[in-house]
């Protein structure tokens, strides 16, 4: 190849990128991470690169403004159970209150796919995605249970059921629900009930929400290693607890362990 | 195989070099409430819905849709987003992002339920600031520009959002469109480059406007700044131009007068950035002929004059067939553009800085680097990524 433009670092990595660049464009046999293409975030509290979000990942966070309206101390601040660790589909979270409480889930049917004589690619993918993997949740919005930054680690169970060429996904270790399957991205929404919480002297249970979306990122060979996406949980009906409805919101990532 | 002209390389390979402040790039974040009637929908759920054209091409948010208008729509929290495509300085850049944002707006309107309806809820500016001198940038502009800044904002903001980004400096503003958001751009622009310039250079900041005694405090989530309205002890918004702010030495200054001060030290960095009719109407704003965003309680709604369709960079969605070889993007942020390149069976990945993203994309687009692109299949690549 004709032309010289090599960027220094191209030869420290000596690893099939191209050496002519033109506007610094880098080629290689192997789609970029992630981390090439997101721009390195800086830590909240010292404003050093490599902190503990790394990249711009849009989800990581939201808009200060309603957080700072929201610390103001006369806004009254609720807790909301969110998701703990799951095993065997029992899932356990914390209260509202000091204390620990279980967790109903109220089932969804899982994903159909429609019939047809090959398998669909939602099938295909659903079929893919089975393993377990290792998830890091990270609050992005918080409430007083849950302040942002906390991280939370646990395990999902991704099974699927095949008949002929139509292939349903479940998540064992989240609610045991069922999971929608469109394009790349995949969907899990659930509704958990939990018990009014000890201090509101209210007996009775409330309906939270929960939503979460992931986008599939393939290795090299296709295999789906790793999933990245969004949850966020409300409560619409706190107020049948005498409390607040304070949504909270997180990041998402999961890691194909087994 | 086939090599490049040389000097279309030699040119490429120069174009950091060569790039001058005028090479800067703009960008401006709209969130909005959606509204059911009085019932606030979640964006999150209501986003991946919309028959929205466009494709997912950021990898750091599966909602993003980048649209044929150039920009993307998404979902922060509860409120949708829309981004500009990052835009760089020049004659008529500051309308284009004003009118990209109003496209987005029209775009995200026309593809929402017939029952829900957009409220703004808040704007952030992002001006292209070089990544060493990022932070002293933004904490210069939140001592000396500040205030300044805000008089631009509507008088129900609670304050102003200062942070050093990757590359860039964000401002976060409440919701501002049309003409407050281009008087707003032009002072981020000037504020940027001028604090840009004192953080490199001790005789550069002795022109900067009085460092202020304001309580600046720690942005909660990301890496930054936040200067309430009341942060120099009177409030902004009540006293307007009349309120009045100590500096670090001790006196005192209204203000009007600090507002005169930033925009004589803005303007001395903008003539060089945009062009005099983009300056006028702050010209017109600080000598108080004409009003400011937070002098006036509504303001008619920023309708597109006409050609919605923003056309002024190369899109990042369209296929390109350049011989044998066929491009197609498949990711995109401000950060860095990838693009599939395709030769039968053998695939290269390109990643292109954000930075010369337009420049690269002409130059596909006008064949210059055609035979670049082929030279890139005919030629052994050891296996692996790029990191």
């Amino acid at each position: 190849m004709a032309g010289g433009a090599v960027r220094a670092h191209d030869h420290a990595w000596g690893n099939g990128v191209s050496r002519a660049t033109p506007f610094d464009a880098v080629v290689s046999t192997a789609p970029p991470r992630r981390r090439d293409v997101l721009a390195p975030e800086r830590d909240v509290s010292r404003g050093r690169y490599g902190g503990e979000r790394g990249r711009d990942a849009k989800r990581t966070h939201h808009d200060d403004r309603r957080r700072l309206r929201r610390f103001r101390p006369w806004h009254a601040v609720a807790g909301l159970a969110v998701v703990a660790v799951g095993t065997a589909g029992v899932v356990v979270a914390s209260s509202r209150g000091s204390s620990s409480a279980v967790v109903t889930t109220s089932s969804a049917p899982p994903t159909t796919v429609t019939p047809t004589t090959t398998m669909s690619p939602e099938s295909q993918l659903a079929k893919s995605l089975a393993a377990t993997y290792h998830a890091v949740q990270t609050f992005t919005d918080g409430n007083s249970n849950f302040p942002v930054g906390t991280v939370r680690n646990f395990d999902i169970i991704f099974t699927t059921a095949c008949v002929d060429t139509v292939c349903t996904m479940r998540s064992k270790g989240l609610y045991d629900v069922g999971a929608v399957i469109s394009g790349e991205q995949v969907t899990i929404d659930a509704t958990p009930t939990e018990p009014c919480p000890v201090a509101s002297g209210v007996t009775g249970q409330i309906t939270d929400i929960f939503h979460m979306v992931l986008r599939v990122t393939h290795t090299q060979n296709g295999t789906p290693d790793q999933l990245t996406g969004i949850i966020a949980v409300s409560s619409p009906d706190a107020a049948k607890c005498n409390t607040t409805n304070d949504p909270v919101a997180s990041s998402i990532v999961l890691t194909r362990v087994a | 195989m086939v090599s490049p002209k040389p000097d279309v390389l030699r040119s490429a390979r120069s174009a950091r070099s060569r790039r001058s402040p005028r090479d800067r790039r703009l960008g401006v974040e709209h969130e909005y409430r959606l509204l059911r009637g009085s019932e606030v929908v979640d964006a999150r759920q209501l986003i991946p819905t919309l028959p929205l054209d466009g494709s997912l091409l950021d990898p750091g948010d599966p909602l993003a849709v980048r649209g044929e208008w150039g920009g993307v729509i998404t979902a922060d929290g509860m409120e949708a987003e829309i981004v500009t495509p990052p835009c760089r300085l020049g004659v008529d850049s500051l309308r284009r992002v004003v009118d990209a944002a109003a496209t987005g707006h029209a775009v995200l309107t026309s593809a929402l339920p017939a029952d829900v309806c957009l409220q703004g809820y808040s704007t952030h500016l992002n001006v292209e600031v070089t990544d060493k001198a990022c932070r002293s940038t933004a904490l210069l502009v939140a001592r000396r520009f500040a205030p300044a800044l805000m008089l631009f904002d509507r008088q129900d903001s609670p304050g102003l959002l200062i942070r050093p980004r990757h590359r860039r400096l964000e401002l976060g503003y409440d919701h501002i469109d049309g003409e407050a958001l281009h008087a707003a751009l032009v002072l981020a622009i000037g504020a940027a480059a001028m604090c840009e310039r004192a953080a490199r250079s001790r005789a550069a900041r002795r022109v900067l406007p009085p460092e202020l005694r304001l309580h600046v405090v720690p942005s909660p989530q990301r890496y930054g700044w936040y200067v309430d309205r009341r942060a120099g002890g009177q409030d902004l918004y009540e006293c307007g131009r009349a309120t009045v702010f100590q500096t670090i030495s001790g006196s005192s200054i209204t203000a009007q007068e600090l507002l005169e001060e930033v925009w004589t030290c803005a303007r001395a960095a903008l003539d060089a950035l945009l062009p005099h009719a983009d300056v006028a109407l702050v010209d017109e704003m600080v000598e108080g002929r004409h009003p400011l965003r937070s002098e006036v309680t509504t303001v008619e709604p920023y309708v597109v004059a006409a050609n919605p369709r923003v056309e002024y960079a190369p899109s990042v969605l369209a296929r390109r067939d350049r011989g044998e070889v066929v491009l197609t993007t498949v990711a995109a942020t401000w950060h860095a553009l990838v693009l599939r390149a395709e030769r039968g069976a053998d695939v290269r990945w390109i990643r292109v800085p954000g930075e010369h993203v337009d420049d690269f994309l002409r130059s596909v687009d006008s064949g210059h680097i055609d035979a670049w692109l082929a030279g890139q299949f005919g030629r052994t690549i050891m296996r692996g990524g790029m990191a």
